[in-house]
Order: C-alpha cells, then sequence, then structure tokens
C-alpha cells in the first residue's frame, strides 16, 4: 500500500501526526455489504468482502484544518456491476488516499466501477455517489471526468500509465456537500502525464492527488481552485520521485473568497538515487475577503543530493496596480476584478477540449 | 487573544487527561523538587509553581512531531539535579572527541574545563565585575536567575513562564520543574547597551546550563544584544538539554538574541524560545545548531504591536547520527507588522535536517509582510533534507512570500575548485562556507572564526 508519509531515514524515524478518528454508529455496516455483494458478479464480489475486513478497523478521520462535522453517509443504491477486473492490478496501485478510509470506502461500498484503457473517455458523476475507476494506459489516452456532486461523493482512482505512454486528464470536480478524491498515479520509465484539476465551490472538498514518477518519465500539473461561502477545499498533491531523469512541476492557481477556505499542500518526495530529476512546485492565492483564509504547507522530502528541487508559496490581495491600470483604461472597478478572478482560470479554458468548455466555462461564470 | 498568550493563571490550573506517555523517573518527585527549592532559597510561589510543572509533566503526552526521544535517558536526571549532588565530573570521562576538538580550535585549558563541565569559574571575573558596574550605572538588572529570583521576586514572577506556560509542551512542563541556572536581564526605559552581554559570565556552576531559563525584558525604547552559548562544543552530563528563553521586547524596544548551540552529540536538545514584541518593536534571532544527536527547536516570535518587527536567521548543521528538527514560528496579531524569516540548512554523513516552520498571519494584521525563505545543501546522497513550512494567512490584507530550494554540490563545482589546487575536502568546506556566510557575518569576530573552524572539523570528520 503507497503511503502518503514516510519520514524516515536509515532507520531513523520521525514522529509523525497521527489523525484522531471517529467511528459512528451510522457508518455502513455489514448488512450494506450484503446489497452490495447481492449486485457483484466476478473478481469483484471477493474483493470488496476483503476490503471490508479492513474497512471496518478505521473510523472517519478528524482532520484540523478541514472538519468534517455535520457529515453523514447516503443512502447506496447499488446497481448490477459484473467486470473481469484484474485484482492484483488493484491491489498493487493500492495507496493511502486523504484517508486510508476514504481509499476503503471506494474499494468496499462502489456504486459504480469504471475500467479504461487507451483512447478518449468522458467521465460523469452527477449527483452522489462512490466510485471506483481504473485506468491502464498502453500508449496513449485522455480522460476526462467531470463530478458534479449533490449530497456526498466519494471517488478512488487508480491509473498506470505504462512504459513509454502519455496520459491527459483533466479532473474536474464541482459543487457538493462532501467530497473526497483520491488519485493514484503510477508513471512507469518514460510515461508522460498532463493533469488538470478544477476543484470548485462544495461545503467540504478534499483533494488527494499521488503520482509515482519513475525513470525519465515527465508529469506536468496543474490545479485551479476556488472556494467560497464557508466552505473547506484541502488539497493535497503529492510527486514521488523513485528514478533518475525524471521531471514534475506542480502549479497552483486559484481564488478564495467569503468566508472560505483554502488549504493546500504541495510535497515533492525525492527519494534517494533519482539522480538528475527536476522537481518544482508554485502556487499562488488570490484571497479577496477579509474573511477568507489560506493554509499553505508546501513540502519538500529529499533524500537525493543530485536534484534540483524548489517550491515557493504565497498569497495577495487583488494588486491594486492592476486594478487602477484596468479602470484607466476604462473597465469599472466591479469589471477590473472579474477580469482578474477570470484570467486565473482562463489558462484551464485555454486547454479544454471544445465539447466541454461550454460546461466549465459555465463555473467560472459562476465564480465572477 | 493577547490575555491567553501573557497571563493566564488558570493555565496553570489545567490538569490534561491524557494518556501518560511515561512516568517520570523514580525519584523524580515532589520531595526532591522541595529540597531543590529549599537549597535554592526561592520564594513560596517558585516551589509551588515547580509543584504544579511536576504535575503536568507526569501526566503530558510525549511530543506528537518530530525526533524520536525513545533514547532519552530521563532516569539520570534526578542524581543529577540533586541539591547535594556532586556535578562535576572528572575530565577523564569526557569524550576523546571533545577533547581533540578543543584542541583543534585552540581553546585555552580554563575555558576547556568549563566547557567540558569539569572546571569551576571562569578566569573571567574581573572583566564581568567591571561590565557589571558600567551596566549598574545605568539601571541595567544582570543577574543569574537564582539570585533574581531572591533579589527581585516581584519583577521575575511577573515575567517567569508567562510566554511559555508549563503546559506548552511535556518538556516546557519538565523545565517548569527542575530548572536551574540561566539570567535574567533587565534593560530600562531608553538604555541602550553598546555591548553585547554573554550569559556566558553568569554560569558559574559547570553543568548547570542544561536546564538553564533566561528572561529579557527590553522597557520601552531600549536596546540589546545578547549572546547565548559558544561555539565549542560542549560536553553534557545527562543526555537532555531542556532550556527556555523568554523575551519581552517593549514598545519601540530593539533585541538581538544571538546564540550557537553544540551539545556533545549524546544531547537531546529539546529547548524552547519565544518572543513576544510590542508596537515598533523589534526582535532578531540569529540561531546555529550545531550540536547535539537530536534538536528540536522552533524559536517563536509573537507581533503583538502594530508595526512590530521580526528576523530569524539560522543555520543548522546535521552530520553524521544527526537528526535536526528546527525552524521559525513568527505569529503576526497586528496591522503593520514585518518578518524574516531566513532558514539554512546543511546536511553531510548521513544527517537529517528537517526544518518545520510556521508563519500565522491573522485577521488583525492587515498591510503585513511576511517572507520565509529556506535554502538547503545537501553535500551527499546519504543525508537528508526535508522542508516542511507552514503558512496560514487570514486575511486579505496581506503580503506573503516563501521560498525553498535545495541544492547540490554539483561535481563541476568541486572540479573546478580541484583545478585549482584545492583538495576535494577544502573544496567542499568552501563551499560550505560560502553558503553559511550571511549568518557568520551576524556574529562578533571570536564566534564567526571559531564556528568557521568548527565546520571545516565537521567536515573533514565525515568526509575525510
Amino acid at each position: 500500500m503507497e503511503k502518503t508519509l514516510v519520514i524516515e531515514h536509515d532507520g531513523e524515524k520521525a514522529v509523525v501526526w497521527e489523525t484522531p478518528q471517529i467511528f459512528s454508529e451510522n457508518d455502513y455496516d455489514y448488512e450494506v455489504l450484503e446489497k452490495a455483494l447481492e449486485n457483484t458478479g466476478g473478481p469483484l464480489k471477493e474483493w470488496r468482502k476483503k476490503k471490508y475486513q479492513e474497512y471496518k478497523e478505521w473510523g472517519f478521520p478528524r482532520w484540523k484544518r478541514c472538519n468534517l462535522d455535520g457529515m453523514s453517509l447516503p443512502e447506496l443504491s447499488f446497481k448490477w456491476i459484473d467486470l473481469d477486473v484484474d485484482i492484483s492490478l488493484l491491489e498493487r496501485l493500492d495507496f493511502e488516499g486523504a484517508h486510508r478510509k476514504f481509499v476503503l470506502l471506494g474499494d468496499t461500498f462502489f456504486t459504480d466501477f469504471r475500467v479504461y484503457g487507451d483512447g478518449k473517455h468522458v467521465m460523469r458523476f452527477d449527483g452522489d455517489g462512490i466510485e471506483n475507476v481504473l485506468v491502464v494506459v498502453e500508449k496513449e489516452a485522455e480522460i476526462y471526468k467531470l463530478s458534479s456532486t449533490d449530497r456526498f461523493r466519494n471517488t478512488v482512482m487508480r491509473i498506470l500509465v505504462k512504459k513509454n505512454a502519455s496520459l491527459k486528464f483533466f479532473n474536474l470536480d464541482f459543487f457538493g456537500n462532501f467530497s473526497f478524491d483520491n488519485v493514484f498515479i503510477v508513471l512507469e520509465e518514460g510515461a508522460r502525464l498532463v493533469l488538470r484539476d478544477f476543484k470548485a465551490f462544495g461545503y467540504r472538498k478534499t483533494g488527494h492527488i499521488l503520482v509515482k514518477l519513475n525513470k525519465s518519465s515527465k508529469a506536468d500539473m496543474k490545479s485551479f481552485f476556488y472556494q467560497n461561502g464557508s466552505g473547506i477545499t484541502d488539497l493535497l498533491y503529492l510527486m514521488r520521485f523513485e528514478g533518475e531523469d525524471a521531471e514534475g512541476k506542480l502549479k497552483g492557481n486559484g481564488v478564495v473568497d467569503g468566508a472560505g477556505k483554502i488549504v493546500f499542500r504541495g510535497i515533492l518526495d525525492v527519494k534517494r538515487g533519482s539522480k538528475n530529476i527536476v522537481a518544482e512546485e508554485t502556487e499562488h492565492t488570490l484571497i479577496l475577503s477579509p474573511n477568507a483564509r489560506m493554509d499553505a504547507i508546501p513540502s519538500l522530502w529529499v533524500d537525493e543530493n543530485d536534484v534540483t528541487a524548489s517550491h515557493s508559496a504565497s498569497s495577495s490581495s487583488l494588486d491594486e496596480d492592476e486594478l487602477f491600470y484596468l479602470m484607466t483604461r476604462g473597465v469599472d472597478e466591479i469589471e477590473a476584478k472579474k477580469l482578474i478572478v477570470r484570467g486565473v482560470f482562463n489558462e484551464l479554458l485555454d486547454e479544454l477540449d471544445e465539447s466541454l468548455k461550454g460546461e466549465v466555462e459555465n463555473v467560472v461564470n459562476r465564480i465572477v | 487573544m493577547m490575555e491567553r498568550l501573557i497571563i493566564d493563571d488558570s493555565r496553570f490550573n489545567f490538569v490534561p487527561k491524557v494518556k501518560t506517555a511515561y512516568k517520570a523517573p523514580p525519584g523524580l518527585d515532589e520531595k526532591l523538587i522541595m529540597e531543590i527549592s529549599r537549597a535554592k532559597d526561592e520564594p513560596e510561589w517558585m516551589l509551588k509553581h515547580r509543584l504544579e510543572s511536576l504535575k503536568v509533566f507526569n501526566e503530558w503526552h510525549n511530543p506528537r512531531f518530530g525526533v524520536d526521544i525513545s533514547g532519552l535517558d530521563l532516569g539520570k536526571i534526578v542524581s543529577y539535579i540533586k541539591p547535594d549532588a556532586k556535578k562535576s565530573t572528572s575530565w577523564e570521562e569526557v569524550p576523546e572527541e571533545v577533547k581533540e576538538a578543543f584542541d583543534k580550535l585552540g581553546i585555552p585549558e580554563a575555558e576547556r574545563k568549563y566547557l567540558s563541565g569539569v572546571g569551576a569559574q571562569l578566569d573571567s571575573e574581573i572583566v564581568y565585575q567591571n561590565m557589571k558596574k558600567e551596566l549598574e550605572k545605568m539601571g541595567v538588572i544582570f543577574l543569574d536567575m537564582e539570585s533574581a529570583v531572591r533579589e527581585y521576586p516581584d519583577l521575575v514572577k511577573k515575567y517567569f513562564m508567562k510566554l511559555v506556560p508549563i503546559t506548552d509542551h511535556k518538556f516546557a512542563a519538565l523545565h517548569g520543574a527542575i530548572w536551574s541556572g540561566g539570567t535574567f536581564l533587565y534593560v530600562p526605559a531608553g538604555v541602550k547597551i553598546p555591548m553585547p552581554l554573554q550569559a556566558y559570565f553568569l554560569m558559574s556552576n559547570p553543568g548547570m546550563g542544561q536546564f538553564e531559563h533566561t528572561i529579557i525584558v527590553a522597557e520601552e525604547g531600549s536596546e540589546v544584544t545578547f549572546i547565548e552559548g559558544c561555539s565549542a562544543p560542549r560536553y553534557n552530563i545527562i543526555n537532555l538539554h531542556a532550556g527556555m528563553v523568554e523575551i519581552y521586547v517593549k514598545k519601540g524596544a530593539k533585541v538581538k538574541y544571538l546564540t550557537i548551540q553544540n551539545w556533545s552529540k549524546n544531547t537531546y536538545n529539546l529547548n524552547t524560545k519565544r518572543s513576544i514584541v510590542d508596537e515598533e518593536g523589534s526582535m532578531t534571532w540569529v540561531s546555529g545548531s550545531l550540536g547535539s544527536q537530536k534538536t528540536m527547536l522552533y524559536p517563536m516570535t509573537i507581533l503583538k504591536g502594530k508595526g512590530a518587527r521580526a528576523e530569524s536567521m539560522s543555520i543548522t548543521y546535521a552530520g553524521p547520527g544527526q537528526h535536526m528538527d528546527t525552524g521559525s514560528k513568527v505569529v503576526h496579531l497586528a496591522p503593520y507588522t514585518s518578518s524574516i524569516v531566513s532558514a539554512k540548512s546543511i546536511s553531510l554523513g548521513g544527517g537529517w535536517a528537517f526544518y518545520r516552520g510556521l508563519l500565522k498571519i491573522t485577521k488583525e494584521a492587515v498591510k503585513s509582510k511576511a517572507s520565509v525563505e529556506c535554502a538547503a545543501l545537501m553535500l551527499d546522497n546519504r543525508s537528508k533534507s526535508d522542508t516542511v513550512p507552514i503558512i496560514e494567512v487570514e486575511t486579505d490584507r496581506a503580503d506573503v512570500g516563501h521560498e525553498a530550494r535545495i541544492g547540490r554540490i554539483g561535481e563541476d563545482q568541486i572540479f573546478y575548485l580541484m583545478s585549482r589546487g584545492l583538495s576535494e575536502q577544502e573544496a567542499k568546506a568552501m563551499i560550505v562556507k560560502g553558503f553559511v556566510e550571511p549568518v557568520v557575518k551576524e556574529l562578533p569576530f571570536e564566534y564567526a572564526v571559531e564556528l568557521n573552524k568548527l565546520l571545516e572539523l565537521e567536515i573533514e570528520k565525515s568526509i575525510g
């Protein structure tokens, strides 16, 4: 199982904060599992059973920066799923996720299971649900995932990009009370990844994306986020370097308004032997309201000296000079603010496929 | 918010209900604490404080982050802190590597014995007496902490462990119970002390610097530079150093605190340093952490008054077998406050340097500016360098930035220097010296020289 943080060095361990857990009576129990099993065929049936054994040992996390007060699990309706899934691959790509509980939730109680290979795929998840997705890219794939949540959503995605293959992945996630997005991507030797992650609105929105980079692989990641109201968006991006000559770049850009809060964790984890890699991370948050908040935790974990690694994080309010300039050009203040905010998300819109642009543009319009 | 940070006696009555990680070593009990207090001829409130602290220590959990402290030998504390204990060890017991370092640094005989906890007082008595007269004329109080508790009980009480309450963490509680030695420095309003003051002069008892408590109060408009510790290695009798520093910077005052920590490599250095700065005041920390086996140290500055400023420059060195967990904490509580943090670390020979910082800008701190810069130099790939700065911003009207980078010494750099006639070791030492230069520059001359020599020595040891 791929753990998120492994803080040790030559047998010397650091003390790591352990998230307290909440065990709830309303958690899914054996009865719910039975319903799920009734609707499952093939190897996934046994797998569900096995995962439940671990699932029931865990409580839900009580996070410091993103409390889940008021969260309740939805009533689940299972549809018949019978897929010939390679269970050993699922296990090989097992991971901790935003919290182990949520990955196990996705593995045990999924209401939808998808398997994708090469080609272009568009996934849409609306309303409430628990999804599990396995992607294996042999040569080339383009994946668009659009989630629009109502009350509760939990997604687990395992992605394997094979040797010299390439994946373009747009992960778009809007609205909802509680949503948890757990993604684990393994890039084999020479593999390429372009990832665009956009999370907007929602009461509690958690994103966890772990990318493992093997020799000569390349990841180009951009994160866009928006939060307002009393919502909290808690994002974690981790690039783990496990081979020479790899290159990973992460750029985070977003806006927080109202009494919203953004937590941005960008982690670069360079394992010993990953010589000659390039690891870069930058993050900027535009804070628009006196009640809005940002927590930035950029981290570098480096076991190898022959690397180039850097990170930066910053926050600012609207640039008064910029505003002033726009106003001298005849744009009024509100319009000028809109222009600046839109500018943050333009980069994403520009790269989007025409067929999806409209939908995402609607979300951006709601922001401004 | 502020009341909670400064004076809140109810905090001392707090009985935590947390699972005990381990009990105090047998013998560390109320009876012993009372003995210590009696031997020091302390007022009643100090005894009460010690007993409260002991209670918290016994019930509090270990830190839930940072270095692994399971190798800590708390059992030795009891025999060490007993009032009738013979504190000096013999010169023979001082580890070879420490003696060797003294030799190479060319430290005089008397000082060697002092640093290793063997000798009695230094020959600095006369210098100190002269200085004392000058300071007295200015109204400055510069005393060892025990004397200050007896001679200025009310003044000490007003500040003692008010910035770092005993419930701050387990080792703050331990410190509160068994503290011994340290410095009390009170600078009256408007007084600008022309020379840097050194803690050095006040440590009359060998080994007493392991649980020392330092308080600096800089009244309105005053200025002082304080130097703690020495750059030569200091041998520890027990393997724990849990000191505490509390600094009160009043309106418009300026305090600069320089410290070079170089405890011997058997020490767990779990130190707490905190400063609170009023309107237009300024606090500067310059720290070097070289010694110890494991360190957890996060000097904190609370910018409480409008326009207060903080600066922190640090260099952390992690050599073979060392795990150094250090970082700066700055909390902005008022408008127009500013802070600059510059943290550098060097890891080599398998050492582990971990930067863990906090920068917090509260809602009230509008128009504030803050920057954090971390730079790490790794000399080989057996070592590890981690950086985790936490930034919390609660206002839209502040300017906050953070940057970090991990640098390498490229083969080409070494090759170039070697082609100019330097040995590999000299080349690496030169690059390291260049890297730490901004911090060294801040130090008084004799410290700068010693620190440079020491770095050479350490690099020689881990490469050669």
